[in-house]
């Protein structure tokens, strides 16, 4: 028998996400469930039905977005029945509306799997009143520091979780150091699925002079990469303890082939629809956990092959006879601006890159953070023909136009148009010789920049 | 010039590694060779007495008793090294290495080396912010210089002990704990709060350094006149650095506490 204040709670936010569902469809993915927490602070734990080796949690510092989508459109794909936040609401109140939409009247959950992309500072809040029998753990790394001071502030968060746990599956990622050492820390009765990718055709080496890798997240010591598939995952092991990557994890991407598009997991040719390495990290994670789950190799091929991501990272827009290709990084994440950084760098016709990343305007105080672009190379981007670097800003202009140069591109190739006029901007780029045009802001600059230019 | 840049992979935070590539470039503006020698892990051997400027990074804090015992194993060197005004410049949480002891959210202690008479005590929200500081005229080399402008992600608050001097005095942000004082210096050790990286933005102050290296291994008369500041060469981050003060004079202000120990 449900307590009125759950009862209260869920017929409240189910007419809640009626109405956003009808009259104010942005505000669906949290605003219920902002109120069935606010009528019911326990209203997770009420709902009945939830099998907890079917809950399936998502988290990490980048990729779990997109993870999170994949898995749930290979479960679909093969059948299965599963309620899940794809919209990204990916904190308590995310929780709580997709479990709303997904429960009877009475409040009992009405699908077989619920999986969801979790916030990695929510997780221990969620999963003290939902607790999931499977998680996943996609990275740990320099993210939004303002919030998160360095990546252990999070790893000590997922860590008490992963401790406490009973019975969990944790797959962690066995390239990315963080992730793997999580392994370490499971509770009894648990167990541990690594995933991971194979060297390819686009692994680097560290940089000599400047590179720098991370410490051990076990003795603290300095790390030593022999590749890395992306920005600080790959191969690594530690001189000092020897906590290492796994040569074989239980799941790995191989062969990968960029230029056709292809690439192999669980014994099958799979196709690899955006050709960007982080990517495979996202297939890793979800080979794992669908094979973990009894899905066959055939059906996580078909599911791959239909698999389209929401929101894709490239978008672009026509400016006066030009293409501009947006590069979606996010704020204070070094790894998803070396993503964009490789990218551009892959392609070695003459460019122009316009950059300006504002103000981190997330909390008050409101900063100037620039800092994380330090932690990035630049220098294959800048070896690959660039015709002109046009950093914008009324704030950090000038930051961005110091790092350029310090990647080595020379002065008189580096434009600074100290504003954030988007006629100022779009002249600058106009004046440009080349039409092959990169973008680096934020999305809201993106979408402002993209609508005065059609 | 030597510079030694002390366990880059462990104290790896915040685009430190900018601060290196900003020494070398500012050695390269002057005419200054600059040899970069990096001390990788923490048993690494590596060699003071022909060091001119020692660089640590900002680290996890739970790297910080590793980096510590680092340190105190070369004991004698690292105080004769300091004694004779070696510069070693820590930034951010690497603090911890420098200060008497630091106290830990979770109640435990880091016990530092104590070169500087500072404490720590582990903050229990992160603060982000700019930072903005004059370099105190005592501790200054170079006091025409413009004030210095960085960010500050802060992870502990920073206490000194009576007699311990700050490194500036704050103009805008937070600091050390949230009034008056930024860092802490003793003759050439030096900590500051600021990022940024604090010496791309601030070339200024990586001159400032360089003149105290050159002091301490050149003390011939007619070293510091070749080392004059001069803002033609860093027009770019006189720029900068205006434009952020201009934004940090019109931003929202946040509501802060004086932190307590």
């Amino acid at each position: 028998m449900s307590s009125p204040r759950f009862a209260a709670a869920l017929l409240a936010g189910k007419f809640c996400a009626k109405l956003c569902a009808a009259f104010f469809p942005k505000r669906g993915s949290n605003l219920p469930g902002e109120i069935a927490l606010k009528l019911d602070p326990l209203f997770l734990r009420h709902i009945t039905g939830v099998d907890t080796a079917k809950t399936i949690f998502i988290t990490g510092t980048n990729g779990k977005s997109t993870a999170n989508n994949m898995v749930v459109h290979a479960f679909r794909s093969a059948g299965r029945s599963v309620a899940s936040n794809l919209e990204g609401a990916n904190m308590k109140p995310g929780a709580a509306a997709a479990l709303l939409k997904n429960t009877t009247a009475g409040g009992r959950f009405k699908k077989e799997y619920l999986i969801l992309e979790v916030d990695e500072r929510s997780l221990a809040l969620i999963a003290k009143d939902l607790p999931p029998g499977q998680l996943c753990v996609a990275n740990i790394q320099k993210d939004q520091v303002q919030r998160n001071g360095d990546p252990d502030y999070i790893y000590e968060k997922i860590k008490a979780v992963v401790r406490s746990a009973k019975n969990l599956t944790l797959f962690v990622n066995n390239d990315e150091p963080r992730s793997k050492s999580l392994g370490g820390q499971a509770a009894k009765g648990g167990r541990v699925v690594s995933f991971g990718v194979s060297a390819n055709a686009r692994a680097s080496q560290i940089e000599t002079d400047y590179g720098v890798t991370m410490p051990c997240p076990v003795c603290r010591d300095a790390l030593v990469f022999t590749h890395f598939n992306i920005a600080g995952v790959g191969a690594f092991r530690c001189p000092s303890c020897g906590f290492r990557s796994d040569e074989t994890p239980d799941y790995r991407i191989d062969k990968a082939d960029f230029e056709n598009g292809t690439f192999t997991a669980l014994g099958e040719t799979c196709r690899l629809a955006y050709p960007a390495a982080f990517f495979l990290y996202n297939y890793a994670l979800c080979a794992a956990v669908c094979a973990e789950n009894g899905m066959a190799a055939a059906e996580l091929k078909s599911a791959f092959g239909t698999f389209a991501n929401i929101g894709g990272r490239m978008e672009a827009f026509s400016c006066r006879g030009k293409t501009v290709r947006y590069m979606r990084i996010k704020q204070e994440n070094p790894e998803t601006l070396q993503s964009a950084l490789d990218t551009m760098a892959e392609d070695k016709t003459e460019k122009v890159l316009v950059v300006g990343p504002a103000v981190v305007d997330d909390i008050v105080p409101h900063y100037s953070n620039t800092f994380y672009t330090f932690d990035c190379n630049f220098e294959p981007f800048a070896a690959s023909g660039v015709e002109r670097c046009i950093c914008f800003g009324s704030t950090i202009g000038w930051d961005m136009a110091n790092r350029l140069r310090y990647a080595g591109i020379p002065d008189e190739k580096i434009e600074i148009v100290g504003t954030d006029d988007d006629e100022k901007i779009l002249a600058a780029i106009a004046a440009c010789r080349s039409g092959n045009v990169y973008l680096i802001t934020w999305i809201k600059k993106y979408e402002k920049l993209k609508g005065y230019a059609g | 010039m030597n510079i030694l840049w002390l366990w880059p992979d462990i104290l790896n935070l915040h685009g430190d590694r900018g601060n290196v590539m900003a020494l070398v470039r500012v050695c390269g503006l002057y005419g200054i060779e600059a040899k970069v020698t990096r001390v990788n892990r923490l048993a690494d051997d590596f060699d003071f007495e022909g060091t001119d400027i020692a660089l640590l990074g900002p680290g996890e804090l739970a790297a910080m008793p590793g980096v510590a015992r680092a340190l105190s194993a070369k004991r004698a060197a690292l105080d004769a090294y300091a004694e004779s005004g070696g510069v070693l410049f820590a930034t951010g949480t690497t603090g911890a290495a420098l200060a008497a002891v630091t106290r830990r959210a979770d109640g435990s202690a880091i016990t530092g080396t104590g070169l500087l008479g500072m404490e720590c005590v582990e903050r229990t929200a992160v603060l982000g912010d700019d930072l903005v500081f004059r370099v105190n005229a005592d501790a200054a080399n170079a006091p025409d210089t413009p004030p210095i402008c960085g960010i500050q992600i802060q992870m502990m608050d920073v206490f000194l002990e009576a007699g311990q001097a700050p490194f500036g005095e704050i103009a805008y942000g937070f600091g050390n704990k949230g009034a008056g004082d930024e860092g802490a210096a003793r003759g050439g050790v030096i900590f500051t709060n600021a990022l940024g990286p604090v010496l791309v933005k601030n070339p200024w102050l990586a001159l400032d350094l360089i003149r105290r290296a050159l002091t301490r291994k050149t003390p011939a008369a007619g070293t510091m006149d070749a080392l004059r500041f001069d803002p033609d060469l860093f027009a770019l981050e006189l720029a900068s650095a205006k434009a952020v003060r201009a934004f940090n004079e019109t931003k929202e202000k946040p509501k802060r506490r004086k932190a307590g120990k």
